[in-house]
């Protein structure tokens, strides 16, 4: 049997093939994705003095869409200060340190690619004189990548999720049953 | 005396599918258990916290454990708004009285909720980010700055529904007869 294109068959097919070539292209075209690339200072580095700032330094430009980068002492207290710094490929927070001993930094950033670079890492300050000379920065490795969670573990946050476990367990209780008039 | 409540409810309305008259039941009930399927995850993420003590960041829900992008993706929060704010809009001339009222409350403030949504993804897509911040900001953000805003806006919007919807469900006698939709209360 002999079959003819129509003008609409044509329409689609060539809608179709444009939208193939162009989903091609685009897959083609993925970019690297943004690695962590080192910790600064470096992960078991030694200091003579402290660090006026901590940083996260990428292969790319990470456009983060959520920073969490704190510095803790050896007191157990954050010397982190203030919001963290975006500049280029570095991810920067000032820290105000000045006790000799074990300082810890843990972060978690999500890209702008969505991935989220989660880790810890931790450098020794001497507490001598000598200006501190940052180790090479080494590439991080046993970084944690576990993704991003949207909740935090605190009172307010807690009584919302009380809160909202009661109103689902109404809302299945007012579906469930019957309309009537109270 | 005739009881107006058990009457037949008025079932054509003239709207696209008979979505707020003859299926406004169905349609709510799809609605909500799209609501109820996203606490759901919530919910299983603050077990994973609280009850197995799992730290937040691998807290994940039950879909973020295989896919974990889902869940710091501006995208699908963004898209979750959008979803919420059409079903608000398009079921709610199937309410009456004051579950019409509660039920245009949470428009209201979901219709908010998406455009902070708007906002964090075109400071996420664009790198610039409001008030000179170094991740995108919301504007409840620039006064109170650890608020979990996800969890706060989706409990406020859900409040005044979970109450419109008991209204709707258990309607006073004048509401009842001005109903014209599948939730009207039947004779038992």
């Amino acid at each position: 049997m002999r079959t003819t294109l129509s003008g609409r068959h044509l329409m689609v097919g060539a809608i179709l093939a444009a939208l193939a070539v162009f989903v091609v292209v685009r897959a083609l075209d993925v970019p690297e994705p943004v690695r962590l690339q080192a910790v600064e200072p470096a992960d078991a580095s030694t200091a003579g003095a402290a660090p006026t700032a901590v940083s996260l330094l990428f292969t790319a430009a990470p456009r983060p869409t959520t920073i969490h980068l704190v510095a803790v002492g050896p007191d157990g207290d954050e010397v982190s200060r203030g919001e963290p710094v975006v500049t280029g490929n570095r991810v920067s927070v000032r820290v105000e340190a000045s006790l000799p001993g074990r300082y810890q930094i843990a972060y978690h950033v999500v890209t702008g690619e969505g991935k989220a670079v989660t880790g810890q890492s931790a450098f020794m300050v001497r507490g001598d004189s000598t200006a501190f000379a940052a180790a090479p920065a080494a590439p991080l490795t046993g970084a944690d990548l576990a993704g991003h969670a949207h909740m935090n573990r605190d009172g307010g946050t807690l009584a919302l999720v009380l809160l909202d476990l009661v109103l689902v367990a109404a809302l299945v209780l007012i579906m469930v049953r019957r309309p009537r008039v109270r | 005396m005739s009881d107006k409540v058990s009457s037949a409810p008025r079932l054509s309305t003239g709207r696209p599918w008979s979505l707020n008259s003859a299926h406004h039941r169905a349609a709510l009930g799809v609605f909500m258990v799209i609501v109820i399927a996203h606490w759901a995850e919530h919910l299983a993420q603050a077990y994973q916290i609280w009850g197995l003590g799992w730290k937040p960041p691998q807290a994940r829900g039950v879909l973020g454990m295989p896919f974990p992008w889902l869940i710091s993706s501006e995208w699908l929060h963004y898209g979750y708004a959008l979803v919420m704010l059409f079903f608000l809009i398009l079921l709610r001339p199937g309410f009456v009285g004051r579950s019409r009222t509660w039920w245009t409350v949470a428009l209201a403030i979901q219709f908010w909720h998406h455009i902070e949504h708007l906002l964090l993804l075109l400071q996420s897509q664009t790198g610039h980010f409001l008030a000179g911040r170094a991740v995108p900001t919301s504007i409840l953000q620039l006064f109170l700055p650890r608020v979990e805003l996800h969890l706060f806006y989706n409990t406020v919007v859900f409040i005044p529904m979970v109450v419109a919807m008991y209204l709707h469900l258990r309607p006073n006698r004048a509401e009842a007869d001005a109903m014209a939709c599948s939730c009207t209360p039947q004779p038992v």
